[in-house]
């Protein structure tokens, strides 16, 4: 009943916190948003960046941007501990930090015209703090396309049948994109044509899989990123994300359904192991990477990003969506909403799977089905999940728990073909999530990049060729393509590693980082700007606080246990943005508290 | 027609090219592609994929009329 009993705490706690917390509180006390208000998608509008949505084409849009790997990677990263800790971290990151954080970037930057974030930092905390900010966030979303570059190439890699639908996918999204806004189809109509042929296209990727290499893939995925991120939003990403979310529903729909189907069946896995694991779990080699530091807290934040909480959702939201907001009201479904879908996403789709096919051989005596025999068949040898990389414990676990599930009903005979089609599926779910963020983070670091050079003094005509749209989408594509194409030789493995095992939690930690420091300075608009007072400005500081203090000691061990262990290449970038970012950090604290006295 | 719609009716073309015949190829040999290297038909559906996307782009680019209306209604300014 485990299952059953995680599904309700799970839907219990998001339902009351998005009625209580999201709209009552944070809507109508802290915001009070307006219907009326005439939202920068409106005022603004230039057809490219600034285009109103209908606002379940925006949730679509924002959940599918911010649900990177994120949900995925870390969670399952982190089950190592057990289910248990995993789980309570993102249930409590989620309500209480992730969905307050989305929710007040996405209004503070409506409210600031649309801009971004780090114009609300300016306003509250002067201009220091957006250069500061600017660089800082820069930093990261570089590291989150040398992330995402390398999860999607290896998810490629590894499952082969995932790569057609990612291609079909793009011609259906402009069609669907054409249907609408050029010809005035009617929307419903419209997508039922482009889903039949969604349909049709995950059909064909399971008899024709798109063999590249790890690198190969690398360099398509930055070609693809650097292509799209140039384009029209309407014109792409609007209706290939509304499209996409309906991939990512049915996925999160059928984790439902998969927990619902398994009620009944013990868990194989342990709620709890250790509270510290070796550092290579946060990506140390050698020796250091035995050293057994990586305590669940401070550590967790490197480990699970945006499954909990994350501060590229502030860019995202203040970023893409605030410009295509319709109406203030429709913040609350699309922030605060689509953080909580995200955690349902990593705490039913992948810790819940993973807690309950943990072991092996356990979970084949307990469905009397050969699951050991199955695995070895597509060359996965190893005991418990807990031997596989990250990306592989997810859609190895999410397919197990779907095929007991739903041989359950039409029988042990449909295990194994369950079991191939459900993995091919939660491969795609995952490849999409990654490859609508690849764009969305490379449009966003073109934004940092051309904003960064209105104080950086250089003549006109170098500051006009630094700012063109297409080299400013380059460079943070080049930087990224650095880091994510080696493919990193573990000699105590005697393998090599995608290099997102190495970036991940340099990657995490500069973006949890982040978070805190836009939560902090949301918290501060909402005391100087809306002149919000009393026990409610505590709801957002205290949370704010703890995660300030939580990620900067985390990043001390990864800059003494980890940088040190790594090749060069990563020390020489990972390791100079977590310093950098590390100094700048603190310098954001002293703008804070500033800001803070000044408003008193 | 202005030379930015003939070089994007080109390139959708050329694209919609490109991925029928990986297409059909790859389903006739059970893949596109092969295992392990960077086959010449996996790299023409990537680049069939760049084309599909830029091409449309520069054919129908401009600004689309449903969206037009819709803001012309809000703020009431007629858009160029």
């Amino acid at each position: 009943m485990l299952s059953l009993l995680i599904l309700v705490i799970v839907a219990a706690i998001y339902g009351v916190a998005y009625y209580f917390y999201g709209r009552k509180l944070l809507e109508q006390k802290v915001v009070k948003a307006d219907p009326n208000r005439v939202t920068p998608a409106v005022e603004k509008f230039d057809g490219v960046d600034y285009v109103p949505a209908n606002k379940y084409v925006l949730y679509g849009h924002h959940f599918a941007s911010i649900a990177g790997s994120g949900p995925i990677i870390g969670p399952a990263t982190a089950t190592v501990f057990g289910w248990g800790l995993p789980l309570i971290w993102v249930l409590f990151g989620n309500v209480f930090i992730g969905a307050v954080h989305d929710y007040l970037s996405i209004m503070a930057s409506v409210r600031h015209g649309g801009l971004s974030i780090m114009t609300v930092s300016e306003n509250v905390m002067g201009k220091r703090a957006r250069v500061v900010s600017v660089i800082y966030v820069w930093m990261a979303l570089v590291l989150v396309l040398a992330a995402f570059f390398s999860v999607a190439a290896s998810t490629f890699a590894s499952v082969p049948q995932t790569a057609l639908i990612m291609f079909l996918y793009m011609p259906i999204s402009l069609f669907f994109g054409i249907l609408v806004y050029r010809y005035g189809v009617n929307v419903k109509l419209a997508t039922v044509i482009s889903l039949v042929f969604v349909a049709i296209s995950f059909f064909m990727s399971f008899y024709i899989p798109v063999y590249l290499t790890y690198e190969g893939w690398v360099l398509v995925l930055a070609g693809y990123s650097f292509v799209a991120a140039a384009l029209p939003v309407w014109y792409l990403l609007q209706p290939r994300d509304y499209l996409n979310a309906y991939l990512l529903w049915a996925f999160v729909a059928l984790a439902f359904i998969g927990v619902i189907l398994i009620a009944g069946l013990p868990f194989t896995g342990p709620i709890y192991t250790d509270f510290a694991q070796p550092a290579s779990i946060l990506g140390a080699m050698g020796d250091l990477g035995r050293a057994r530091v990586a305590y669940f807290w401070p550590v967790i934040p490197l480990i699970i990003a945006c499954g909990a909480l994350s501060g590229f959702h502030s860019l995202v939201g203040s970023g893409t969506t605030s410009k295509q907001l319709a109406n203030e009201l429709d913040a609350t479904l699309v922030g605060y909403g689509g953080m909580l879908t995200e955690g349902a996403v990593s705490s039913l789709a992948v810790i819940t799977p993973i807690a309950f096919v943990w072991d092996f051989a356990q979970l084949g005596a307990m469905v009397n089905y050969p699951v050991t025999d199955m695995l070895a068949k597509i060359g996965i040898r190893a005991p418990t999940i807990i031997g596989l990389a990250a990306a592989e414990r997810f859609y190895t676990g999410y397919a197990l728990l779907q095929a007991t599930g739903w041989s359950r009903i039409f029988g042990l005979g449909t295990f194994e073909a369950s079991f191939i089609g459900f993995r091919v599926f939660a491969a795609t779910a995952l490849t999409a999530f990654i490859v609508t963020t690849l764009d969305t983070s490379n449009r966003l670091a073109r934004f940092a990049w051309q904003e960064l050079f209105n104080w950086v003094k250089v003549s006109p005509g170098t500051k006009k060729v630094l700012t063109n749209r297409w080299l400013a989408s380059l460079v943070g594509v080049i930087v990224g393509v650095v880091l994510a194409y080696p493919q990193i030789y573990v000699p105590e493995l005697n393998r090599f590693l995608p290099a997102y095992s190495v970036i991940w939690p340099a990657f995490a930690g500069l973006n949890q980082l982040l978070a805190a420091l836009m939560l902090m300075t949301a918290s501060l608009w909402v005391y100087a700007v809306l002149k919000v007072r009393g026990g409610v400005t505590l709801l957002t500081l205290v949370p704010a606080m703890f995660l300030w203090i939580t990620v900067t000691l985390a990043l001390f061990v990864w800059i003494f246990y980890v940088m040190p262990s790594l090749p060069m290449l990563y020390i020489s970038l990972a390791g100079s943005f977590i310093i950098i970012a590390q100094t700048l950090n603190f310098l954001l604290l002293i703008f804070f508290i500033q800001g803070i006295r000044k408003s008193k | 027609m202005k030379t930015k719609e003939a070089v994007g009716i080109a390139l959708t073309g050329l694209g919609l090219i490109l991925y029928l015949y990986t297409i059909v190829i790859g389903g006739m040999r059970g893949a596109i592609g092969v295992r392990g290297t960077n086959e010449i038909n996996a790299i023409l559906i990537s680049l069939g994929m760049y084309a599909v996307l830029i091409g449309p782009a520069l054919w129908l680019g401009e600004i689309p009329v449903a969206i037009k209306k819709f803001i012309e209604a809000k703020t009431g300014k007629k858009l160029s």
